[in-house]
């Protein structure tokens, strides 16, 4: 019971960093950003190869509240479907229906709410605040005719610092870097499939089993956990309304227990921003 | 100045970001030559694979016989052999290789050979011993229906979202004698679907088994022991129950097998269980080739394994070709024979 309450004070934290920021006569701006993700990733509880895939399947949902400091919230998702090796065809028993293997499926859902304040000379903004993010990573490993499931779950807060150039009137530019410095994360067991994993699944529910593994989790600073989010973006007003603009972002994972984990995640995009408000 | 202090906070955020990712991002990988890959999988199994002890396997022994027939030069068929070879000895219904435009190279003579696999037939069973109205699962996932003397049947494909049924047909059949279940040919899967199903089977809570995970590289590496219960619930189906089992009743099947066994008005009829009682994980190798491994130690409730061995019926009874030519099923018939005694 005390991880729902543990999830639900999370999500309020990630709401009210950017609500924080709410001021009389704000400006809001919601965003789409659609593009290419590319990922390299080895994870040894699973493999001791790196999978690598570039994908199309990313977006990410955005919503900014700006004045003298800035609030946001986003939800981002990207799926990758890496293989290790080239396909093959097999089958069980002669005769018998022959098969084909597939690759492995990674979904990654990251939700991440943030606050900061601004300090502006001339054309150019400093920001700093916090951020707190929940970065959910579902990993189903298609290994031949046989497959495994894992999870790799990080709810993290720390600092967020930007800096934004406006080098032209309907120009800007800006870049981010976030760290976690504590964060509740949850892993799957050294060899996946022990019992405390199989008791976590005992609801046969996916909402309470996901629950029940985050709740498997601890607390840990950034000597177990380094998760570095670096993101720059290049935006063009269209209008006092529209905007449209290009990015990138850059996430670098480390983890160590129960087995090291290496991810590096690439995210080059454009983007499309409607503003609205004061 | 205070601009000036976050921008040196900036610097130094960035600066331990850089240190951070000094050491090298990802670990090695396996090497692709033929030697590697033997090394590769004999060593994943020397640290991660449970049952050496229940199975009594001299891993080492095994190397010293398998690892000279693999050199640098090996082909592919000479590196299949040699590691279909390796995992032969184990004998486990949980090892499995898979390589290309091959059939899957299965560790158990059981599954290997498919001795005794035309021994159980689910037509014969639904067109010569059900009463009309019998039900076959769309994706064949169970069957079940009423033989003749007001004995109720199920048969499950495997263990999974399937034994959903059970709470329906213990209503459905609430009137019947008793009940059999078959457990022949059964795939496994999660048996945790079985015991949440069969509340109502037992009059208490009941030790099942007990499981332990390798978590380390050395062979003592386990977690604690982990207990299995299977919890009362629901009013107490108060009927006896006669669980059919052959070689081919593997892992989560098993698990539904100890279940059982644990029940004192259940009887166990047919051939030993296959005796692969562990989870199992998978793995690729360097060359595309994918593998199982089974990872964990397994006692039934009555603290012992039977791991490699299987769970013996109370009466052991098999089929024959004859006799699934001629569309009977003896075991079905001895197991109808006692519920209705």
């Amino acid at each position: 019971m005390k991880y729902r309450w543990m999830l639900a004070g999370w999500l309020a934290l990630c709401c009210w960093l950017p609500a924080a920021a709410q001021q009389p006569a704000a400006r809001h701006r919601l965003s789409l950003s659609l593009g290419l993700n590319a990922l390299a990733r080895q994870d040894l509880i699973f493999s001791p190869f790196v999978h690598r895939n570039l994908s199309l399947s990313g977006a990410a949902l955005g919503w900014e509240r700006e004045r003298n400091a800035l609030g946001w919230l986003s939800l981002r998702y990207a799926g990758f479907a890496p293989q290790h090796r080239t396909p093959y065809s097999y089958w069980w028993n002669p005769g018998q229906q022959r098969y084909a293997t597939g690759p492995h499926s990674f979904t990654f859902v990251e939700l991440e709410g943030g606050w900061a304040h601004a300090w502006t000379r001339g054309s150019l903004t400093l920001r700093t605040g916090a951020a707190a993010g929940q970065l959910l990573q579902a990993l189903y490993y298609a290994n031949g005719p046989f497959s495994m499931f894992g999870y790799f779950a990080a709810l993290g807060a720390g600092p967020w610092t930007g800096i934004e150039w406006r080098p032209a009137r309907r120009c800007v530019l800006d870049a981010s870097l976030h760290w976690p410095l504590l964060s509740w994360t949850a892993r799957s067991p050294y060899l996946v499939n022990d019992d405390a994993f199989i008791e976590n699944t005992l609801s046969h529910h996916p909402v309470r089993t996901v629950l029940a593994f985050l709740a498997d989790g601890a607390l840990e600073g950034p000597h177990q956990l380094q998760l570095l989010t670096a993101s720059g973006r290049l935006r063009f007003r269209l209008s006092e309304a529209w905007d449209l603009g290009a990015g990138c972002r850059l996430q670098l994972i480390r983890h160590a227990q129960p087995l090291p984990l290496r991810s590096v995640q690439q995210h080059l995009h454009l983007e499309a921003g409607y503003r609205f408000g004061a | 100045m205070r601009l000036y202090s976050l921008f040196r906070l900036t610097g130094l955020l960035l600066l331990a970001g850089l240190a951070s990712a000094c050491q090298p991002l990802f670990e090695p990988e396996p090497a692709r030559d033929p030697e590697a890959i033997f090394e590769h999988l004999w060593h994943t199994f020397d640290a991660h694979y449970a049952p050496f002890e229940a199975r009594g396997i001299d891993w080492d022994a095994v190397y010293a016989v398998y690892r000279p027939q693999v050199t640098p030069a090996s082909s592919d068929s000479e590196l299949y052999r040699a590691l279909t070879g390796m995992l032969g000895v184990l004998d486990d219904g949980h090892v499995n290789l898979s390589a290309p435009d091959r059939p899957v190279f299965r560790s158990n003579f059981w599954f290997r050979e498919l001795e005794g696999d035309s021994l159980f037939d689910l037509q014969t069973v639904q067109a010569r011993y059900l009463l009309p109205g019998s039900v076959l699962a769309e994706d064949r996932a169970f069957l079940h229906g009423m033989l003749e003397g007001g004995i109720a049947y199920v048969w499950f494909d495997y263990v999974g979202e399937n034994w959903n049924i059970m709470p329906e047909l213990l209503d459905r059949y609430e009137d019947a004698k008793g009940l059999i279940v078959d457990l022949r040919h059964n795939q496994g899967g999660d048996f945790t679907y079985a015991f949440s199903n069969m509340g109502r089977l037992t009059a208490e809570d009941r030790l099942i088994f007990s499981s332990r995970t390798k978590n380390g590289r050395g062979p003592e590496d386990f977690t604690d022991w982990y207990s299995w219960t299977l919890r009362q619930s629901g009013p107490f189906w108060d009927k006896p129950l006669a669980v059919l089992t052959d070689r081919f009743t593997i892992s989560a099947g098993e698990r539904a097998v100890m279940a059982f066994r644990a029940l004192p008005q259940a009887l166990l009829i047919g051939d030993t269980t296959n005796g692969a009682t562990s989870t199992m994980i998978s793995g690729e190798l360097a060359n595309g080739w994918h593998y199982t491994i089974a990872t964990q130690e397994v006692r039934m409730f009555d603290g012992k394994s039977c791991e490699g061995v299987g769970i013996a019926p109370d009466i052991r009874i098999q089929n024959t070709r004859e006799g699934i030519r001629q569309g009977t099923d003896a075991v079905l018939e001895r197991a109808a024979e006692e519920l209705r005694q």
